[in-house]
């Protein structure tokens, strides 16, 4: 493969923030015309800290499709409201796969926030966040 | 976690057209023309008409991309790839990739999270993987390149 043109940086992460979620009680869809079976974790509370920043989740869910190949595909959205009073949208999608015996979460992460709050910088860069089986953080990783 | 490579993508981009929402608010559409794309366990091309970018830019420099495109591998199985993404640059930086003039891929932040559907079978790995991707933009087209998230 010809790559002597291509100069872009290679990409990299870079830790940045945990996210503690406290669930409410999972509600199910059930199986659903368009394959799998739809579910949603609704966020009921969490906490939310890195880079000196950090608050409170006040909102979201993960919606979860358990697809008929055996995979769960996860949308992903939760709503921070951090100290100072910013609230901040954050936004992905992802999957729950086995990875060396663990069904851990990974999905992507977007933000949106106020262009003139403190927060404004997290909605120019693309994160991606994990959680493993059974762990209570996600860890929110800055793709650099 | 860690990143291993997994696709580049080499693409001709017909004309930019433009959809002035609102003042400073633009959506892009770019067809694709044509393109190919390999990486260790895969290769083929991007079916013609089948879809483009279409980036939301802002004035700032500021811009989030949403493309969709199929594709076709070498052994002839359809992938959907649907992948949306962030740039931040610099306004001056913006505006010669917007006319298409050369610029240094380390000027800006550009990077995709492209989602795959691929048939059961040797591809189906696209289906259930993170990709982290890069793009840099040459007077000939765009190069795109994939890492997986093991």
């Amino acid at each position: 493969m010809d790559t002597q043109d291509f100069t872009a940086p290679e990409p990299a992460f870079e830790p940045a923030f945990e996210m503690r979620i406290d669930f409410g009680d999972t509600h199910h869809v059930g199986h659903i015309a368009t394959g799998g079976a739809r579910s949603c974790r609704p966020v009921a509370g969490g906490a939310f800290a890195g880079e000196g920043f950090s608050g409170s989740l006040v909102g979201g869910s993960e919606t979860l499709l358990h697809r008929a190949d055996g995979v769960t595909s996860v949308e992903a959205e939760y709503y921070i409201a951090f100290v100072g009073g910013d609230v901040v949208h954050a936004f992905g999608k992802g999957y729950e796969v086995l990875h060396n015996g663990s069904r851990d979460l990974r999905c992507t992460l977007l933000f949106e926030a106020d262009e003139q709050g403190a927060l404004a910088a997290l909605a120019t860069r693309a994160f991606i966040a994990e959680r493993r089986e059974g762990a209570s953080d996600t860890i929110i990783y800055r793709i650099v | 976690m860690k990143l291993e490579f997994a696709l580049e993508f080499r693409i001709a981009l017909g004309a930019r057209m433009h959809i002035e929402l609102a003042e400073g608010y633009t959506r892009g559409a770019v067809l694709i023309e044509n393109g190919t794309f390999s990486g260790p366990s895969i290769a083929g091309r991007i079916v013609e008409k089948s879809g483009g970018d279409f980036p939301m830019v802002r004035q700032d420099g500021s811009g989030r991309f949403e493309s969709q495109y199929l594709l076709e591998t070498d052994d002839g199985a359809n992938i959907l790839k649907r992948s949306t993404g962030v740039r931040h640059a610099p306004p001056e930086v913006v505006r010669k990739l917007m006319a298409q003039e050369p610029v240094d891929p380390t000027s800006y932040y550009m990077r995709m999270t492209p989602r795959f559907e691929a048939p059961a079978g040797p591809y189906d790995w696209l289906n259930r993987t993170i990709f982290v991707g890069v793009g840099q933009r040459n007077p000939t087209g765009s190069i795109f390149r994939f890492w997986k998230v093991v």
